[in-house]
């Protein structure tokens, strides 16, 4: 069996000292002088920025649907339900398949960018962006609404009332003159 | 322009006054130039860009920091010594101012013109000392305290090989004017061609490192350790006159270093002061190198190069320089 012994020390020479510090500290002179001269790594931000990863987690949007001239959203609130911090709220038009969301608020200031919305939407309707800046310095800031998060803005609000309202007039244009609706909550005596 | 100049000549007590206050311009303008310089060199080490915002490539950032350090709250601590803590940032920027005196910058280019210039650089630098151990003293902080005392121990032991190098210089020109050295290099060829000086001007660019408190040495402001040293508690103006005798130091100390071993203003084709400025801005960025390089040392290994290398050598050196070059 054999007794691991420390390295014998060596007794202090102040001309061996200097020597190895002087070749230690070329060394290192060399490494900084090359890296004086290679490219910069920063990226002055607020000039110039980063691309964004294309699955980047930033403000949401809703999705257009040009085919349908409607936003995808049928105003189902899974997306609410989905939500562990309530920011969703949303106000629903028509009923039906051809349903639709005129009002669709998200307080982003609750909001965690967890993607769990963005899951357990069936309808393509909701998603994340690029867009990343949203700090503010009021709270009301926070709260996006469907102008905001509608991809085509105002525009496609407008567009997108006018199309689901159009759609609900044609259904209910092709359904029987007989099949009226009975008074919501009264029995038919 | 003459006939002002002929004009303040012709009152002694009025030119001398021009001059100091010439003189004290420079010293604060200076480490502007110098700081912006460090930023810039350390920036561009670490791959970074350094200060970029304020003014063309950042060149205005250093005025507008010492702008705000200058409107900033002057905070004495509680307990401190009051006296010794307001004087202490004044003593060590009048050092530098002192030494600035006697520096000539090109021919004709000197406040005064004195025969010890050497004697009086270094018993004027030393000031400097004293100005740390007041402020580490007075502050009431343990920080500081230790700051203080380590840069104590630190600048009277690098001040001996220091000097001990210096004085073959000495020997070497036979004056102990600034201005009677560079003539005589002018004369002769720098003093950095004779061996025993090129080994001199080694031991004092090693000692000029830890005489202004530059990295491998920087135990009196030791970030890690001491918070910052021996000026944690200044704040506002006294911090910032901290700050620019220290630059400035750093500029002076190269300066003389030109003079000694450089040649000071000498050198082809471009005027006498572009030469200075040139010599004295190639070995600050040299220092600023080494400053982004080697880790810092522990005191004892500082105290023990110092007194069991450095002056050993430097006194043979100095023994070596006289019997080959004894005049």
């Amino acid at each position: 069996m054999t007794i691991h012994q420390a390295p014998k020390r060596t007794k202090y020479n102040p001309f061996v000292y200097f020597v190895e510090g002087l070749v230690t500290l070329f060394n290192g002179m060399v490494v900084t002088w090359r890296n004086l001269w290679r490219p910069k790594v920063t990226v002055r931000y607020p000039y110039e920025r980063r691309p964004v990863p294309p699955r980047y987690r930033g403000l949401f949007y809703l999705k257009w649907n040009e085919e349908k001239g409607r936003l995808n959203c049928v105003g189902c609130t899974l997306c609410a339900q989905a939500c562990p911090t309530n920011v969703i709220s949303m106000v629903k038009i028509g009923k039906g398949q051809n349903a639709g969301v005129s009002e669709f608020t998200m307080d982003l200031g609750r909001c965690l960018f967890c993607n769990l919305c963005v899951e357990a939407c069936p309808f393509d309707a909701i998603y994340m962006g690029p867009a990343y800046e949203l700090a503010s310095e009021r709270r009301d800031a926070c709260v996006f609404r469907i102008a905001d998060l509608a991809q085509g803005g105002e525009e496609a609000v407008r567009k997108n009332i006018e199309t689901v309202m159009r759609l609900m007039a044609e259904e209910e244009q092709a359904k029987p003159a007989a099949a009226v609706h009975a008074p919501r909550g009264g029995h038919a005596e | 322009m003459e006939a002002i100049v002929q004009f303040f000549r012709d009152y002694p007590l009025l030119w001398t006054l021009v001059k100091a206050v010439v003189l004290a311009n420079f010293t604060l303008a200076i480490p502007l130039a110098v700081i912006y310089i460090e930023r810039k060199v350390a920036g561009f080490i670490q791959s970074r860009l350094g200060p970029v915002h304020v003014g063309p490539q950042g060149t205005f950032q250093t005025v507008a920091d010492a702008l705000k350090l200058l409107l900033k709250e002057d905070i004495v601590p509680a307990g401190a010594d009051k006296r010794f803590f307001y004087i202490a940032p004044y003593i060590a920027f009048v050092s530098v101012v002192l030494s600035f005196m006697v520096l000539p910058f090109a021919p004709g280019w000197v406040a005064l013109e004195m025969n010890v210039a050497v004697l009086f650089v270094i018993g004027v630098s030393l000031f400097n000392v004293v100005s740390i151990l007041m402020a580490g003293w007075s502050s009431n902080n343990k920080y500081s305290l230790l700051g203080g005392l380590r840069a104590v121990a630190q600048l009277l032991s690098y001040e001996v090989p220091m000097v001990l190098s210096v004085l073959v210089v000495v020997v070497y020109t036979g004056s102990m004017s600034l201005t009677g050295i560079i003539e005589y290099q002018v004369q002769h060829g720098w003093n950095i061609m004779h061996p025993p000086v090129m080994i001199a001007a080694i031991i004092y660019f090693v000692c000029a490192l830890a005489e202004i408190n530059r990295t491998p040495f920087d135990l009196p402001e030791a970030e890690s350790e001491l918070v910052s040293g021996f000026n944690t508690e200044y704040s506002g103006m006294r911090f910032a006159l901290f700050f620019a005798a220290e630059f400035a130091n750093n500029f002076f100390i190269t300066a003389f270093a030109a003079a000694l071993f450089f040649g000071g203003w000498d050198g082809p084709i471009l005027p006498p002061i572009v030469w200075t400025f040139v010599k004295v801005f190639v070995m600050i960025f040299v220092f600023m190198w080494v400053r982004w390089t080697p880790p810092r040392l522990r005191i004892d290994q500082i105290l023990r190069f110092a007194w069991q290398f450095l002056v050993p050598v430097s006194l043979a050196n100095l023994l070596f320089a006289v019997a080959l070059g004894v005049r």
